[in-house]
């Protein structure tokens, strides 16, 4: 399978996927006002490697801002992201977020005990 | 007449230049301009040290979302993204202040009246609840995240002026 990348642009941000190292990240902004059209590729994509995937897999997603538009996505990529995590396979979230973010970690929590899957936060120094 | 001469009188007629305190935009919105616009904006909130890094982020998380939300509405549900809108964004001494303004067709009039009655009848408290259903559930959150924005006051209005009517936002947040 291949690896999945799109460069970050102004409103949207950098996804570097690798699909044998099982590393995931997400980092920058995101705002764009599609968001559908930015994010359906990158969930086709997970739900792909999801169904494939023997290795145990990392998320790093580390956000500047996020719009709602971007939030309701990523919550259907973290539900694409789920059945590694209730099948044992191996899921491991890591949350990034600015310190004094409150936006971007509840956002985080909420992701987390909504569906369910373990994230680690870490709280970048400004 | 020159061109010289033609952007003098309109400046004239407009009484531009606007005070530097101020970004302003009245024309079509479609998704495209919007995030041309954002960048702008946020340059031009980036430029004022009285509003510090947290509250701006905040601020501009707002912006973003009432932006979007004329874009989104242009693109969406009008048939060719011209319908006028306005966006005033402008710092004062002790806060900064967002005014958008956008036409709405006169059947989403009472729609649009009933959402929003829901959403701003909602006690603040209650909000957070409200945007974890709106979240989970794939709704419309975007205006729940500007209400529930700190130090800030929200105002919205639908208003008749002649056969168009105009949905109108006024954000307001202290520089804290």
């Amino acid at each position: 399978m291949d690896n999945f990348e799109i460069k970050p642009y102004l409103q949207t941000p950098e996804v570097r996927f690798n699909a044998t190292s099982g590393k995931m990240l997400i980092s920058g902004k995101s705002y764009p006002a599609d968001a559908i059209e930015f994010y359906q590729p990158v969930i086709a994509w997970t739900k792909k490697y999801v169904s494939e995937a023997k290795q145990a897999t990392e998320v790093v997603c580390d956000i500047e801002y996020l719009n709602s538009a971007s939030q309701k996505q990523l919550v259907e990529l973290f539900m694409a992201f789920k059945p590694l995590h209730d099948e044992g396979k191996g899921l491991q979230v890591k949350w990034k977020y600015e310190e004094g973010d409150d936006d971007i970690f509840s956002v985080g929590e909420l992701i987390e005990n909504e569906l369910g899957i373990p994230f680690l936060y870490e709280e970048m120094k400004l | 007449m020159s061109e010289i001469e033609i952007i003098k009188e309109r400046k004239q007629l407009f009484g531009l230049p606007l005070q530097e305190n101020e970004v302003e935009f009245w024309g079509p919105i479609d998704y495209d301009f919007s995030d041309s616009f954002l960048n702008m904006g946020n340059a031009f909130l980036s430029s004022y040290s009285k509003l510090g890094y947290s509250k701006r982020k905040k601020f501009f998380t707002a912006f973003v979302e009432l932006v979007q939300n004329i874009a989104k509405y242009n693109e969406t549900e009008t048939e060719n993204n011209y319908s006028h809108s306005f966006v005033n964004l402008k710092m004062l001494d002790d806060k900064v202040s967002l005014v958008t303004a956008n036409q709405i067709d006169a059947k989403h009039v009472e729609i649009v009246n009933a959402k929003f009655k829901e959403i701003f009848s909602t006690p603040k408290d209650k909000l957070p609840e409200k945007y974890k259903t709106a979240l989970m559930n794939g709704e419309s959150l975007g205006l729940v995240m500007v209400r529930s924005l700190e130090d800030s006051t929200l105002e919205w209005d639908v208003v008749k002026e002649g056969e168009e009517n105009w949905l109108i936002f006024k954000l307001q947040m202290s520089y804290g």
